[in-house]
């Protein structure tokens, strides 16, 4: 895999915070994925991964005040990063040309 | 929704298994999953889910906490190096910290061992778990039974438990032929079997065979291998060749390997047919590899049948199976031996809070250079690493020198004790992990929690009080209790060592006058003969009873005999028979004086045989001795010592008076016989250790199967032994000796273990003493230091020095009062443990307590002088100066 490429993971984790916006921390993230994505989650691995996305720059975390959070404990939001948005695209291109010409093929299997 | 906090060993496992920079945020949306779980599922199973995820998250973020641990690791080298330099730079701080570590490690690590070793060593053989000796225990009596050959070959018979059962009996022999190499040793006759259960293959020859013990066969004996050294030459030649034990010619047949023994130890080994075997049989047995101990316990109380002879109706028999290395340690009494170890590990612990404490004081010192550290990027855990990095360089080097004085010390007591064969006190790996446990207590409690206390102010803070030295710190009630723990211990120790000293001080036979070097003292054993145990003869209470009687009369006979005999022994001018002679062991019995308001007490008692007196240089002080006639279990006759006249009649004529006594845990019965004091003897030392208490009372030996012989004369009485043996052998084979030794030594035995558990508690309680000095000492100066300001101002409001002594002394004196307090408490705890010891030590003596706190004051005093002067010193212009 490229260095500028993402895993089929780290886009879900990607894809996740993208959907929820203002809302994405941790927790939120891993249940979308199951959710949505209908696929048991790990959420050791949901924040494995985040740390990962975090050091190589395509998410930036900050923790919420106090006064808004839930049950009075502030979140560590997520935010998705341009050019994380960038590789999440070319990787949906990328599958995409894969598809392409294989309609055939994987309707008949 | 309120969130609720995870549970504490949740948190501590994540605290260890998350990486610090998304630690915080992880517990926080796990608290948020695991609330809503709480909800809806309640709470058990949503702490079932959470105890998994929190191992899955550990486990998943492994590798990176591993790295990170990694990266701490090389940071650390520089923190080693800056702990050397820290310590240097203390020595007094370094040397004493090193000395309580090294000495709370040492005594901790003994401890364990020591019990380790003790109750859990295991037969060094394969399958050597599964062997166990098989006995029945009279509860109500506090004896074991003894079992017949009929009961074992029954029980070989029945008990499916066992894959061997064999029986055998200790018997004191003589080995040997020439007079210079001739010695006592212990034999073991045995089933001819025993050793085979071991499954160890002999050095030379063979192991016993079943006809070895047919009808005829000619004597055999397997030799230890000390012994093949001593009286074989270490020869392979000694193989079929004669060797006279016990004055029959045996064959040599096998030679054991160095180092077995078995059960205990390197007995010579006899095979025998046990029906041919007088005295008291024990079982030792191996339990099939599919059988474990509870059910081989289950079958042997079922199948048990336990002498009628040696219980009565009503008596609690309890049918032991337990291992040969641990008879005494049964499931529940791991605890009880569990107990001793942990009071170790807590002293240990309040040493390492004393650490903590000249931890504190010396961190209070720096928090200048802390704050700076802090104040040039150093992040707190860093700073809170390079201060516990410096305790635990210290730790490691005291656990380092600790352990190696335990060993040197095991190592001093294996070579001077005689133990079974199988006690391993080596230092194994649990007994290493043990080490390393406590070395990170002692890494955590000494070292986290001061340097923690010093980090965690932030650096502005500390710099701005900077100019104030310790001024920002304050010690807590928590530094007060230590102090006080401290205190305690040192004055519970020293109380408690101070008064064993007085007793060992006091403890002397010389002043008995007694012949103590030119004695022997023996234990002579007359085995009941075998039908007197056997139910299966058909005898009747009352003809069992009189040929018990009938038996004992012919022991007393047999008595005279071998007196007689005794006294041609070459160097033997008198012998003498009683119960007990004078010495350590405590025999007491409980008295009733008749006409007298006095409550029932106990009183030390001995049994005295014809020549008792006479032996021991001691003749009646008034009245007369017992006569020929009066040792028997009618006579109503007694003698008192002059100690009993004085407490128990206050100094009263005694000839005449009546007593009666009951045993030492019986109640009074109103109709036990009076006896007539008819004499007064001087105090023989029947209770050496405590002249306070030595009142006793002695009774005529009437006939009894158990016994002890005095034989005195001429030269060294410990190379009458073999002869005595001898003697009792001619007379009757069936008499065994078991045991003997000088009347010195016996007098001597308990000043040793004394004088160990005195030497233990003066140490641990000088350097209580030592460390609470310098605990008060650095607490105190930083105080003084950090009340500069208040202290200056008082003086320029015109405060006396009382008051400026009482303001800084105030607390450290109540800490040493209620330490003291404490302490003594401790001691009386500490003294009443020692009963287990074969005397009494006096207890509340003023003079004890006396020389404790002249020595707790002396050392306050010097501690608290240095920092009081300071105070009394300071100026008005100082307290400006501190702002």
């Amino acid at each position: 895999m490229g260095r500028d490429s993402i895993g089929e993971f780290e886009a879900l984790v990607l894809l996740a915070a993208l959907r929820l916006g203002d809302e994405a921390y941790g927790l939120s993230i891993a249940e979308e994925i199951s959710a949505t994505a209908e696929r048991p989650t790990s959420r050791a691995s949901v924040y494995v991964t985040l740390r990962r996305l975090e050091q190589k720059g395509l998410i930036t975390t900050e923790r919420e005040a106090s006064r808004s959070a839930p049950g009075g404990k502030p979140r560590r939001l997520v935010r998705v990063s341009r050019d994380a948005v960038a590789r999440v695209q070319q990787s949906r291109r990328a599958l995409q040309r894969m598809w392409d010409g294989l309609e055939d093929v994987l309707e008949e299997a | 929704m309120t969130i609720r906090d995870l549970p504490r060993p949740i948190r501590a496992l994540l605290s260890i298994g998350l990486p610090g920079d998304w630690r915080d945020d992880i517990v926080r949306d796990l608290e948020e999953a695991w609330t809503r779980r709480v909800s809806s599922t309640g709470r058990i199973r949503a702490t079932m889910w959470l105890t998994l995820e929190a191992l899955a998250f550990t486990l998943r973020f492994g590798p990176t906490r591993i790295r990170e641990l990694l990266e701490a690791g090389l940071r650390s080298s520089t923190d080693l190096r800056l702990a050397l330099r820290a310590s240097a730079r203390a020595p007094f701080v370094t040397m004493l910290t090193l000395l309580s570590l090294t000495t709370g490690i040492f005594a901790a690590l003994t401890g364990w061992t020591w019990i380790v070793g003790s109750m859990f060593s295991d037969l060094p053989f394969e399958g050597g778990d599964r062997i166990v000796l098989v006995e029945d225990y009279n509860l109500t009596g506090r004896h074991s039974i003894s079992v017949s050959p009929e009961e074992f070959r029954r029980r070989r018979t029945e008990l499916g438990s066992f894959e061997y059962l064999s029986a055998f009996v200790q018997q004191n022999v003589v080995i040997g032929e020439e007079a210079d190499t001739r010695e006592v040793r212990q034999a073991l006759l045995a089933s001819w079997d025993f050793l085979h259960m071991t499954g160890v293959a002999p050095l030379l020859g063979r192991l016993p065979a079943q006809d070895d013990v047919r009808p005829g066969a000619p004597p055999v004996i397997v030799l230890p291998h000390a012994a093949w050294v001593t009286f074989g030459g270490a020869s392979p030649e000694v193989i079929g060749q004669p060797i006279e034990v016990g004055g029959i010619r045996r064959t040599v047949i096998g030679v054991m390997p160095e180092g077995f023994g078995f059960p205990w130890s390197d007995d010579l080994w006899i095979p025998v047919d046990v029906r041919d075997v007088e005295g008291s049989l024990r079982l030792v047995g191996k339990m099939k590899s599919d059988v474990d101990l509870s059910a081989a316990r289950v079958e042997a109380a079922a199948v048990s049948r336990p002498d009628p002879a040696m219980t009565q109706a009503g008596d609690v028999v309890e049918h032991v199976v337990a291992g040969v290395t641990r008879p005494m340690v049964n499931d529940s009494e791991v605890f009880v031996l569990a107990a001793p170890i942990a009071v170790l590990v807590l002293i240990l612990l309040v040493m390492a809070t004393n650490v903590a404490n000249l931890m504190l004081a010396r961190n209070a010192r720096r928090s200048t250079e802390l704050a700076i550290r802090g104040a040039l990027g150093a992040s707190r855990t860093r700073v809170v690493g390079q201060l516990v990095a410096e305790v635990a360089v210290l730790v490691v080097i005291a656990a380092g020198l600790g352990t190696w004085a335990s060993q040197y010390a095991i190592g001093l007591f294996t070579t001077r004790v005689d133990l079974p064969f199988f006690t391993d006190y080596s230092l194994d790996a649990t007994a290493l992990l043990f080490v390393g446990a406590l070395s990170l207590l002692v890494t955590f409690v000494a070292g986290v929690a001061p340097a923690r206390r010093a980090t965690g102010r932030s650096p502005g803070d500390a710099l701005r009080d900077g100019g104030r030295g310790a001024a920002g710190v304050r010690f807590g009630r928590l530094t007060g209790t230590l102090i006080v723990a401290q205190v305690a211990i040192c004055v519970g120790f020293l109380s408690a060592a101070t008064l064993l000293g007085q007793s060992l001080m006091s403890y002397t036979f010389e002043r008995y006058g007694l012949p103590a070097e030119e004695t022997l003292v023996a234990q002579l054993y007359f085995g009941f003969p075998r039908e007197l145990n056997d139910p299966t003869t058909g005898l009747s209470d009352d003809e069992r009873q009189a040929q018990q009687l009938s038996f004992m009369e012919e022991a007393t006979r047999k008595r005279e005999l071998i007196a007689d005999a005794a006294a041609m022994i070459e160097g033997v001018r008198m012998t003498a028979y009683g119960s007990r002679f004078p010495g350590n062991e405590s025999d007491q019995l409980r008295i009733e004086v008749e006409h007298s308001d006095e409550p029932i007490e106990r009183v030390e008692s001995a049994e005295a045989g014809p020549g008792y007196f006479d032996l021991v240089d001691a003749g009646p002080v008034q009245g007369r001795l017992f006569e020929a006639g009066e040792f028997t279990r009618e006579a109503r006759v007694v003698l008192v010592n002059e100690p009993f006249v004085r407490e128990r009649l206050q100094g009263a004529n005694a000839i005449g008076r009546r007593i009666r006594v009951f045993a030492a845990d019986s109640e009074r019965d109103e109709n036990a016989p009076w006896s007539t004091i008819v004499g007064v003897v001087p105090d023989l030392g029947l209770n050496p250790g405590n002249p306070d208490r030595s009142a006793a009372v002695y009774r005529p030996l009437p006939e009894t199967n158990v016994v002890r012989m005095a034989l005195r004369g001429d030269g060294d009485p410990g190379l009458w032994t073999p002869q005595l043996v001898e003697v009792i052998r001619r007379v009757d084979p069936d008499i065994r000796v078991q045991w003997s030794r000088t009347l010195a030594d016996q007098m001597n035995q308990p000043v040793a273990i004394f004088r160990g558990m005195g030497a233990a508690f003066l140490a641990l309680g000088a350097l209580a003493l030592i460390l609470s000095a310098a605990s008060i000492h650095a607490l105190t100066g930083v105080t003084v230091t950090r009340r500069t300001r208040e202290l200056g101002i008082r003086q320029a409001l015109g405060a006396s020095r009382g008051s400026i002594v009482h303001a800084v002394l105030s607390r450290t004196a109540l800490q040493l009062i209620v330490g003291s307090i404490c302490g003594a408490a401790l001691a009386a705890l500490l003294l009443r443990l020692a009963v287990v010891m074969p005397w009494e030590i006096r207890q509340g003596n003023p003079a004890a307590l006396a020389i404790v706190v002249g020595a707790l004051a002396l050392a306050g005093t010097t501690a608290l002088a240095q920092p009081l002067g300071r105070a009394l010193a300071i100026r008005p212009a100082d307290a400006m100066r501190a702002e």
